[in-house]
């Protein structure tokens, strides 16, 4: 079986009703995704409370737990936790019976097991008790009969707290986990031979078990001729004169011997301690790091629920990534992932929750089995939850990397798709006093395919139901179509070439013209509802490109400088050009385009033709601009109003929508946010 | 998986465990029955004898089970036919270890009806989205009876139906008995729907949980499957009185198919007895069945009893008479026979505790078990002398010895506590009967607080009242119920009990004021008739008769046939009652020894039965009379008897006390 849902009502940040807390997993592996403080541990702890967890530490509610609506306000009266089992076992169906619900789908009945923990605040004045004792209930509406002690203990899971300390955990020492680990498994119960001192001693102690092994020493030990004569003499010399005759004082040594086997075995297991070593028979003493350490905590950890035969295997780890690189957080999560596909001999398989805030670890894992936590409500990804077509999974497990998961941890995200946008927009919101970073917004470069579908993720199929997710997500797109006499400008076509009819020509780019009357509205409204809703929004270029909208609104000269260095910058970079003389240059001829007195559109169109036509790097052009603009706020000759009038309202619209709005005191761009 | 659960070694122990030595179940004169069926873990019915210690072998093997149960998620399941005998394992296993880990997960003991209700109708019931409140026939019904409009009342009273006819056997709400009320007819319908909406709020009868049990079962077969995987050893207590639905649903659940249970079955076929008047055995997978254990050897009484019952036995067994227990240490006496007639009926009690006196050291008269029971309970006053326990003693309240049913009254609940407190100091059965008669009280008021949770009855009313004004009030109650070991005087309840139940059952029930129906539920008892002459001693109302009146020397215990099953008395009196004719009277030819057993062979050499009715009169009257270890005592007309027949057993040993010779003479 295994957790199908939580609902966490009133636990710490998570409120009750509409601000409760509901996740759905499904079966294996879910990463739960999100900031800081969003309550990632608060589920885990949630877990922790109602199941109770293997190690010895043990979880106790606090009355800071209980949920506080505002700040001052009465905190509230009961936690209550619910967790709904699902794809019970016979074995499950069997130990649990008498507390099943079965829900009827259709003609089918399916049997479920609902574990509602209940705890409630003491709220009677002068007592020392403050959190009544918690109570777990089942059946559907918790009207089933509590559960009792026999069978919480079988749902018990395996937790690993964050920034664990595995080499204490793995060192030998009473209680250690390791030995804790090392007593369940089966091929230490199991192999050899146990030792017995009536008969005659082992031929070959190799075929003690290692229980046996340990009886065999004790054995040993009390047959010490050292041992014997130190016994001799304390019986002889001292306690024999401290004694009265018909009562003989007689001391024995002996290795203190437990009297149980497993007591015994335990014992001798806490004696144990693990350590890696480089190669599989060195007897190198030398330890690894942390990050190696935790690997190994995590493999006993697995190797212990894996062997299990009864009960539930759920395993819980907060920040895996603790302590190791990105390479072996991949490695980590595709065994966790393999692990969480096997089933175990009983027919159960391994549930595994973790939290993160590694991009890497993210990016690894299929959207099926992340869900994001934020604003107190969780957002599972995976089919069916979200916007996203089947083609759209498939389509994002190819290509959602590192660089791109760090959409799931970002407090707003802007989609770009191409280099230049990603270079200059966040330096463009900074001159306007919109710092990407301080709104902590996420940059993602989609490189020109699937800009929608990495939006998509954000948005929900069920928002009434499941909520929004609060993450303002801007997508900044093109609209390609170029102003009807920019063909021959750019050098799409020959001065006096017409513009070829389409069919039969298959040219691909477009200009006004192809799109007469509500056309051209018509294809911006296409781009934007690939990807807006809720609190996505799709940003299309007003004009053309963002270059050509640059220049087109008002950056002109910049942009056509900016080129002009990034056409130079070969030249520039190996010193055979100089950067003064190559604005000077662009200036000047700039000055003389302009000079001739064109409409906007044949000016942004010249600009533009220094990439299109003659190659400019955008991306190159985008770093010169950032620069030009950065140098001119900072010589004051461009301050940020004015700034913001010259720049494409599209552009100023998404920078508002992942950050914040200007006030609207003057200016189009205002203007130009409200429409 | 079974395999060394039980070894030879363990068997010492468990014997010790017992009380019965190491010796216990060792091999008496090359019988060796009792080890093999400590050691077998087959599935196997075991057909034992009364007072074989079929109960404490039960007992033993689940001692040694549970210590060495190697399973956390799968258990052993006991089923009992009463919660009388579901008691007797828990005390028996007391505070052992195993008797603690018994009554915990993964493990069950309880009797059939909870086990059905908590594997599966309630799991089942909860799913369809019903809050069960209470299964308890007579609330139930009161509640639907309530629902049905008026007229159809008047008319289902024209019809000569009962509230009964509300009780359904199908979980279409159908089914029952409605009489030749025809499915079409408006007062058929009105009929089902308050069966189901009295369901749909909560309230159910005992026997409609098996409708929803195999609903269950037809709806998701594997509900059995999970069932065998959670117990895969079961053991039934009492077998021979399983039902036909009970035998069937647990054939279900258990054996039928692929991969059953272990079962492993006691009981005795000839103490088939049953809960109502009509009710039959069970024709799937009756008891005992293919594979038998026979116990005959019975430790509670000595041959010379042991003689005098088995002719009784519908199949007579070889008993072998190896008791009584040594621990009063005293012989056993031989059988008396009370005669009486119409006027002197009420004397018979007063005779009978006379000759206990007379017959017993203070010792024994202290510690022992006296009982007087009569096959009837319900009294027909213008029966046939003596029709049921009423006329022997006219203050009798059946009701108070009825175990399976709930009282219906407060009073009743304390009075059935002190009737369980006998013996005990402990104050648990005393609290938990207020605290449940509270919960009641505020049942009848509309109360909507479920009955069903696992916690005491005084847990749940502590946690509905805490932090309310009425709190205080139920730990005044509890002080009074506790300084009178709930015996509270009239005065006294009126004066200071009652305010505070009222006070409670508001609280409980959320109502302002306190309704007819809850005040009748609330108000004092009146005694009965009042006492005339030395005959109507029993004027209290817990069903004692102490003898003498002023200065009690020995404490008789009155009660059904039906509710000492499976007790073990130090003297029973079996008082002759009344049902189609005197039951004694009829048992007469058994008991003069010119029958034996419930057939004979006919002239043609086949097995012929006595009637279904002499069957039940024989079972019914074996249970009765193999109740003591030292006394067994008659009760019957005098003017049964014919010529000479006394002399016939006085012959055999029997002492006759004639109760009309001293009072005519």
């Amino acid at each position: 079986m295994y957790i199908a849902e939580i609902r966490i009502e009133n636990f710490r940040l998570f409120g009750s009703a509409d601000r409760a807390f509901n996740l759905s997993l499904n079966p294996g592996l879910t990463a739960l995704v999100g900031e800081n403080d969003v309550g990632k541990t608060a589920i885990i702890d949630a877990l922790r409370l109602v199941l109770g967890t293997r190690d010895q530490d043990i979880l106790r509610v606090d009355p800071v737990d209980f949920h506080q609506a505002a700040p001052g306000a009465e905190p509230a009266e009961q936690i209550v936790i619910r967790l709904t089992f699902r794809s019970l076992t016979v074995a499950d169906r069997g130990a649990f019976a008498e507390f099943l619900t079965f829900e009827t789908v259709g003609e089918r009945v399916e049997t479920v097991l609902f574990v509602t923990w209940v705890a409630k605040r003491n709220a009677k004045e002068g007592s020392s008790r403050r959190v009544l004792p918690p109570e777990w209930r089942t059946g559907a509406k918790g009207d089933g009969p509590l559960m009792d002690l026999g069978a919480r203990s079988l749902l018990t899971a395996t937790y690993l707290r964050p920034l664990r300390d595995a080499e204490r955990a793995m060192s030998a020492g009473r209680g250690s986990r390791l030995s804790q680990i090392l007593q369940h498994t089966a091929e230490i119960r199991n192999t050899g031979v146990g030792f017995d001192r009536h008969v005659a001693p082992p031929v070959d102690p190799k075929t003690l078990s290692v229980l046996g092994l340990g009886d065999y020493a004790s054995h040993l030990f009390s047959e010490s001729e050292g041992i014997k004569q130190a016994r001799k003499r304390l019986n002889e010399d001292y306690l024999a004169p401290l004694s009265f005759a018909d009562d003989l004082l007689l001391a024995r040594i002996d290795v203190a011997g437990a009297q149980e086997d497993s007591l015994r075995l335990r014992q001798l297991l806490e004696k144990l301690d693990l350590a890696l070593t480089e190669s599989a028979d060195a007897e190198s003493a030398h330890s690894r790091g942390l990050g190696s350490n935790n690997l190994l905590f995590m493999a006993c950890e697995l190797l212990l629920l894996a062997a299990e035969s009864d009960g539930f295997p759920l395993l819980l780890i907060e920040e895996p990534e603790a302590h190791l690189h990105p390479q072996r957080q991949l490695r980590l999560m595709s065994f966790l992932q393999a692990q969480a596909n096997k089933k175990r001999a009983d027919g159960q398989q391994i549930q595994i929750i973790v939290t993160t805030h590694s991009p890497n670890l993210a990016s690894d894992l299929k959207l099926d089995n992340l869900a994001l936590i934020r604003g107190g409500r969780a957002f599972p990804l995976c089919h069916g939850k979200t916007k996203l077509s089947a083609s759209d999974y498939r389509f994002l497990e190819r290509f959602l990397d590192v660089t791109k998961a760090n959409l799931f941890f970002a407090r707003a995200v802007m989609i770009v798709e191409g280099d230049a946008e990603t270079i200059l927009l966040p330096v463009v919101a900074k001159l306007l006093g919109r710092d990407f970073h301080s709104h902590g917004v996420s940059l993602v470069n989609v490189g020109g395919v699937g800009l929608g579908r990495y939006a998509r993720i954000l948005m929900r199929e069920d928002p009434e139901k499941d909520g929004m997710i609060n993450v303002p997500v801007a997508c900044v797109t093109d609209i390609d179509v170029m102003p009807d006499m920019a063909p021959w400008i750019v050098g799409k076509l020959e001065p006096g070439q017409p513009v070829p009819v389409r069919p039969p020509s298959r040219r691909q780019w477009r200009i006004k013209a192809d799109l007469p009357g509500d056309e051209l509205e018509q294809r911006r409204a296409e781009r934007r509802a690939k990807a807006s809703g809720q609190r996505v929004e799709t940003f299309v270029a007003g004009e053309w490109t963002l270059e050509y909208d640059l220049a087109f609104h008002g950056l002109g000269k910049q942009m056509y400088c900016a080129a002009s260095l990034a056409l130079a910058d070969d030249r520039l970079n190996a010193g055979a050009a100089v950067r003064a003389d190559v604005v000077a240059t662009a200036d000047l001829v700039y000055q003389a385009i302009v000079g001739a007195g064109p409409d906007q559109e044949t000016l942004g169109s010249h600009v533009y033709a220094l990439f299109e036509a003659e190659g400019a790097s955008k991306a190159i052009a985008a770093q010169y601009l950032a620069e030009l603009l950065e140098k001119e706020i900072e010589a004051g000759t461009l301050d940020a109003e004015t700034l913001r009038a010259q720049l494409p309202p599209y552009v100023v619209a998404a920078i508002v929508h992942v950050t914040a709005p200007f006030v609207a005191a003057a200016g189009t761009a205002a203007g130009s946010v409200a429409g | 998986m079974f395999d060394d659960l039980i070894r030879e070694q363990d068997v010492a122990w468990a014997a010790a465990l017992m009380g019965l030595g190491p010796e216990g179940f060792a091999p008496v004169d090359g019988d060796d029955s009792r080890l093999q069926a400590m050691l077998n873990l087959d599935t196997v019915d075991f057909e034992a004898c009364p007072g074989s210690g079929k109960t404490t072998l039960l007992v033993a093997k689940l001692a040694v089970l549970t210590t060495r149960w190697p399973h956390r998620h799968q258990g052993i399941c006991v089923l009992s036919h009463t919660n009388a005998a579901r008691n007797e394992i828990s005390a028996k296993l007391g505070n052992s270890a195993a008797g603690i880990s018994l009554t915990r997960y993964p493990h069950f003991v309880g009797t059939i009806h909870s086990f059905v209700n908590e594997y599966l109708a309630l799991p089942w019931l909860r799913s369809k989205g019903i809050e069960v409140r209470c299964i308890d026939t007579q609330i139930a019904l009161a509640k639907r009876w309530g629902i049905l409009p008026g007229n159809t009342r008047w008319t289902l009273q024209q019809r000569g139906l009962k509230e009964s006819c509300l009780i359904y056997t199908r979980s279409n709400y159908t089914g029952g008995r409605t009489g030749n009320l025809g499915p079409k007819t408006p007062t058929y319908q009105a009929l089902v729907n308050a069966r189901r909406a009295g369901s749909e709020q909560g309230y159910f009868c005992f026997d409609e949980m098996f409708v929803w049990a195999n609903e269950l079962l037809d709806k998701r077969p594997e509900t059995a499957a999970d069932l065998r995987q959670r117990f895969p050893l079961v053991f039934v207590d009492e077998a021979q009185d399983n039902s036909e639905e009970q035998s069937a649903l647990l054939h279900r659940v258990f054996c039928a198919g692929d991969v059953p249970s272990r079962r492993q079955r006691f009981g005795d076929s000839n103490q088939a007895i049953y809960a109502r008047p009509g009710a039959d055995g069970a024709d799937t997978d009756p008891f005992p069945g293919a594979v038998v254990h026979p116990m005959p050897r019975s430790y509670r009484f000595a041959q010379g009893m042991a003689d005098e019952v088995k002719g009784l036995g519908v199949t007579p067994q070889a008993l072998i008479g190896a008791g009584p227990p040594l621990h009063h240490d005293v012989a056993p006496q031989a059988p008396a026979l009370f005669l009486f007639d119409d006027a002197t009926v009420q004397s018979v009690l007063p005779r009978y505790g006379a000759y206990l006196v007379a017959s017993f050291d203070a010792a024994v008269l202290e510690r022992g078990v006296f009982t007087a029971v009569a096959g009837v309970h319900d009294l027909d006053a213008n029966g046939r002398v003596p029709h049921a326990m009423g006329h022997y003693a006219p203050a009798y309240d059946p009701n108070c010895a009825r175990k399976e049913a709930a009282p219906s009254s407060f009073a009743q609940y304390l009075a059935r506590a002190r009737f369980a407190m006998v013996g005990s100091g402990n104050t648990d059965k005393l609290i938990n009967a207020t605290a449940s008669a509270l919960l009641a009280a505020s049942e009848v008021a509309g109360g909507t607080h479920g009955r069903m949770a696992r916690k005491s009855p005084h847990r749940r009313v502590t946690d509905l009242l805490s932090e309310t004004e009425a709190h205080a009030g139920y730990l005044a109650l509890l002080e009074i119920v506790l300084a009178s070991r709930g015996e509270i005087s009239e005065a006294d309840w009126q004066a200071e009990a009652l305010p505070c139940v009222e006070t409670i059952v508001k609280q409980l029930s959320n109502t302002e004021a306190i309704g007819n129906e809850v005040g009748v539920f609330l108000g004092w008892p009146h005694a009965g008739p009042p006492p005339e002459g030395e005959a109507a001693i029993l004027v209290r109302n817990d069903n004692l008769f102490a003898y003498p009146g002023k200065e009690p020397q020995v404490q008789i215990r009155l009660g059904s046939i039906h509710s000492v099953k499976g007790e073990t008395h130090t003297a029973t009196l079996v008082l002759d009652s009344f049902y189609f004719d005197h039951h004694l009277s009829e048992l007469k030819p058994w008991l003069l020894g010119t029958k034996v057993g419930g057939s004979r062979a006919n002239a043609r050499g086949r097995t012929e039965f006595e009637g279904t009715r002499m069957l039940g009169r024989l079972k019914l009257h074996y249970v009765a009379m193999t109740r003591p270890t030292h006394l067994l005592c008659l009760a019957m007309r005098k003017d049964a008897f014919a010529e000479g027949e006394l002399d016939i057993l006085t012959g055999r040993g029997w002492t006759i006390i004639d109760c009309c010779e001293q009072a005519h003479g």
